[in-house]
């Protein structure tokens, strides 16, 4: 008898331990949940991803009511700038064929928007890394008034209002409780989720494929002249440099910096990633080349050397009009065509 | 098998003290601590509406203040190490009457000092998605620059240098030498000391005097500096004269 007196006071105390425990930070009903897990799966050759899944698990339905957000134009002020508006699939999810993204009543953004693949491998995120942490970063665009333009509270409760929703964050998190921190942990796993791994040099990595003599030469070009700050496998070291770009006096970005206030990191940017290059023209942070090629010759001839110039760009690149051509074809294989024809990172179906 | 499960009863039992006041702890032995927070300018509880006049004779009036505390601790006289209370954040809103009081349960003891913190650690600044205190929505989030507004400060007055003819202070940054995260300690007097060793409940009003923001630890007009919405240098000068506002007004106890 005594001794059941005791279980049964331990189970009351540990059931009371954890409840409080997990009533913090937790964000989903355990109880409830019978959400279907899906896993991250990292291709060969990647390191492990700096996103933290194990503070959001990934779930079918959690990744679902991630991808209905991203093309939902309620995220908006005025409807109809949902993340999708300027991520567009078909451009690897950067805006196609423009210098600079426009958003809520014609206003134009101050950046190039970034191609949103393999995110889960950045430490930060946006062109001057301002956002710590994926789950946070949809925030930024969402209440730039130049951009999506809304606020946070009004996006939640135009999202209430929406039975469908309430399913589907019930299904995703086991209860109906709408609220930022779910809204942005559902879309975090959406965006973590796309994954681009599979181009023509994947294919060649896993020996699937054969590269052309000219993209091979390219490739040898690519590895001497590119590889130390656009790195493989992610074509990015992640790091933030001065590519001896002049400032653009309309715009007065210098970078980093606003976010360090450190003027050693004056005018130094992101380095992208090249994959899907040839998907995700103009290219640089304004978006002032509209060419590949340009790019390239920019690094060729037209550094413009300051304090903070990177010191591997200073004497500018040394690269032949036979290696730029044989370059370029290289990086052709860097675009993954079945990543922006995936149906399931793609518009939901109404 | 009985010894085990005793002993996982135990254990069980003083973790759960250790981390939910409230449960299992005896009644006779708790020190039921009430704080509440008070806004005043040079002593005298604050009003919205009203004019006040800094000690560089610039007039201003109070809009918003805002400011997370978080980590709560009565300090043992003894080097028995600090007695925690728990993670919570709270969000002070100096509109919100609800968000003045913070209650909690402590172990009856000797302090003689209360200390607590102004801002969010900075893991919690780079840990994603937060809801509760911490939610974004409760516009205390830097979006563009991750983290979290420690502390904000919003008015008007003629000497200010923006064209609306406001001030605007958000005091946040977690980083290196520009963090802005404050520890505030407070110590009792003799009788305090004494009387709060006896007591089984205690009411501390904290006042944190406005006028202080522009002029303590340095000395920063309107005039001179009008708007901060960074974090940076500036943002940890205005923590020093933040965390220099507060002080124990009053003590209670029963």
């Amino acid at each position: 008898m005594m001794r059941k007196i005791i279980i049964a006071i331990c189970v009351f105390l540990g059931a009371g331990l954890f409840t409080f425990q997990i009533s913090e930070k937790e964000f989903f009903s355990r109880h409830a949940l019978s959400a279907t897990p899906m896993k991250f799966k990292i291709p060969k050759g990647f390191p492990g991803p700096q996103y933290k899944f194990e503070n959001n698990p990934l779930t079918v339905e959690g990744f679902e009511l991630g991808r209905k957000l991203f093309y939902d134009g309620r995220l908006s002020k005025d409807g109809n700038f949902p993340c999708a508006s300027c991520h567009q699939q078909f451009a690897a999810f950067a805006t196609f064929d423009h210098a600079l993204s426009h958003g809520f009543k014609d206003q134009f953004t101050t950046r190039n928007a970034p191609a949103l693949f393999n995110v889960a491998w950045m430490k930060e995120l946006h062109w001057d890394g301002g956002i710590n942490n994926l789950e946070v970063q949809p925030l930024a665009p969402i209440t730039a008034g130049n951009e999506m333009a809304e606020n946070i509270d009004t996006v939640i409760a135009k999202l209430k209002a929406d039975p469908g929703y309430r399913r589907m964050f019930t299904r995703a998190f086991g209860d109906g409780r709408i609220n930022s921190q779910r809204m942005l942990k559902a879309l975090a796993q959406f965006v973590a989720m796309l994954v681009s791994a599979n181009s023509k040099y994947d294919k060649v990595q896993r020996g699937e494929a054969v590269f052309s003599p000219s993209e091979q030469l390219g490739y040898a070009v690519f590895r001497s002249k590119c590889a130390a700050c656009h790195k493989e496998p992610l074509f990015t070291d992640d790091s933030y440099r001065n590519t001896g770009l002049t400032v653009n006096g309309r715009i007065n970005d210098y970078g980093r910096m606003a976010i360090t206030g450190n003027p050693n990191d004056s005018l130094k940017f992101k380095v992208p990633s090249l994959r899907n290059v040839y998907l995700t023209f103009p290219y640089g942070h304004d978006g002032r080349f509209y060419s590949v090629g340009a790019v390239v010759d920019h690094y060729r001839f037209h550094v413009v050397n300051g304090p903070t110039t990177d010191s591997l760009l200073r004497n500018k690149l040394n690269i032949s009009d036979d290696e730029r051509f044989n370059l370029l074809l290289f990086l052709r294989t860097l675009t993954d065509s079945g990543f922006i024809s995936n149906k399931r990172f793609s518009a939901p179906p109404p | 098998m009985k010894t085990t499960i005793l002993l996982l009863c135990v254990l069980v039992a003083s973790i759960c003290q250790a981390h939910c006041p409230g449960i299992a702890v005896d009644e006779s032995n708790t020190l039921s601590v009430r704080i509440e927070f008070q806004s005043t300018v040079k002593g005298q509880p604050l009003v919205f509406s009203q004019t006040y006049t800094n000690s560089f004779g610039e007039d201003y009036k109070i809009s918003a203040f805002r400011y997370y505390t978080g980590h709560v601790e009565l300090l043992p006289d003894i080097h028995s190490g600090k007695l925690r209370r728990d993670h919570i954040y709270r969000l002070y809103d100096a509109a919100i009457p609800s968000s003045w009081v913070i209650e909690f349960s402590v172990l009856s003891g000797k302090y003689n000092a209360i200390s607590f913190q102004l801002g969010i650690d900075s893991i919690d600044n780079i840990s994603g998605a937060r809801g509760g205190e911490l939610d974004p929505a409760k516009g205390m989030f830097w979006t563009w620059n991750t983290g979290y507004v420690m502390a904000k400060l919003e008015g008007e007055s003629a000497f200010s240098n923006v064209p609306t003819g406001m001030f605007s202070y958000h005091v946040g940054g977690y980083k290196g030498r520009y963090n802005t995260i404050r520890r505030v300690g407070l110590k009792f007097s003799p009788d305090q000391q004494l009387q709060i060793a006896r007591a089984h409940a205690v009411t501390l009003v904290i006042e944190a005097d406005i006028d202080k923001w522009f002029d303590s630890a340095h000395k920063l007009s309107i005039a001179g500096k009008s708007f901060l919405h960074s974090p940076g240098e500036w943002a940890a000068v205005y923590a020093d004269n933040f965390s220099a506002m507060f002080k124990i007004s009053s003590m209670e106890f029963k």
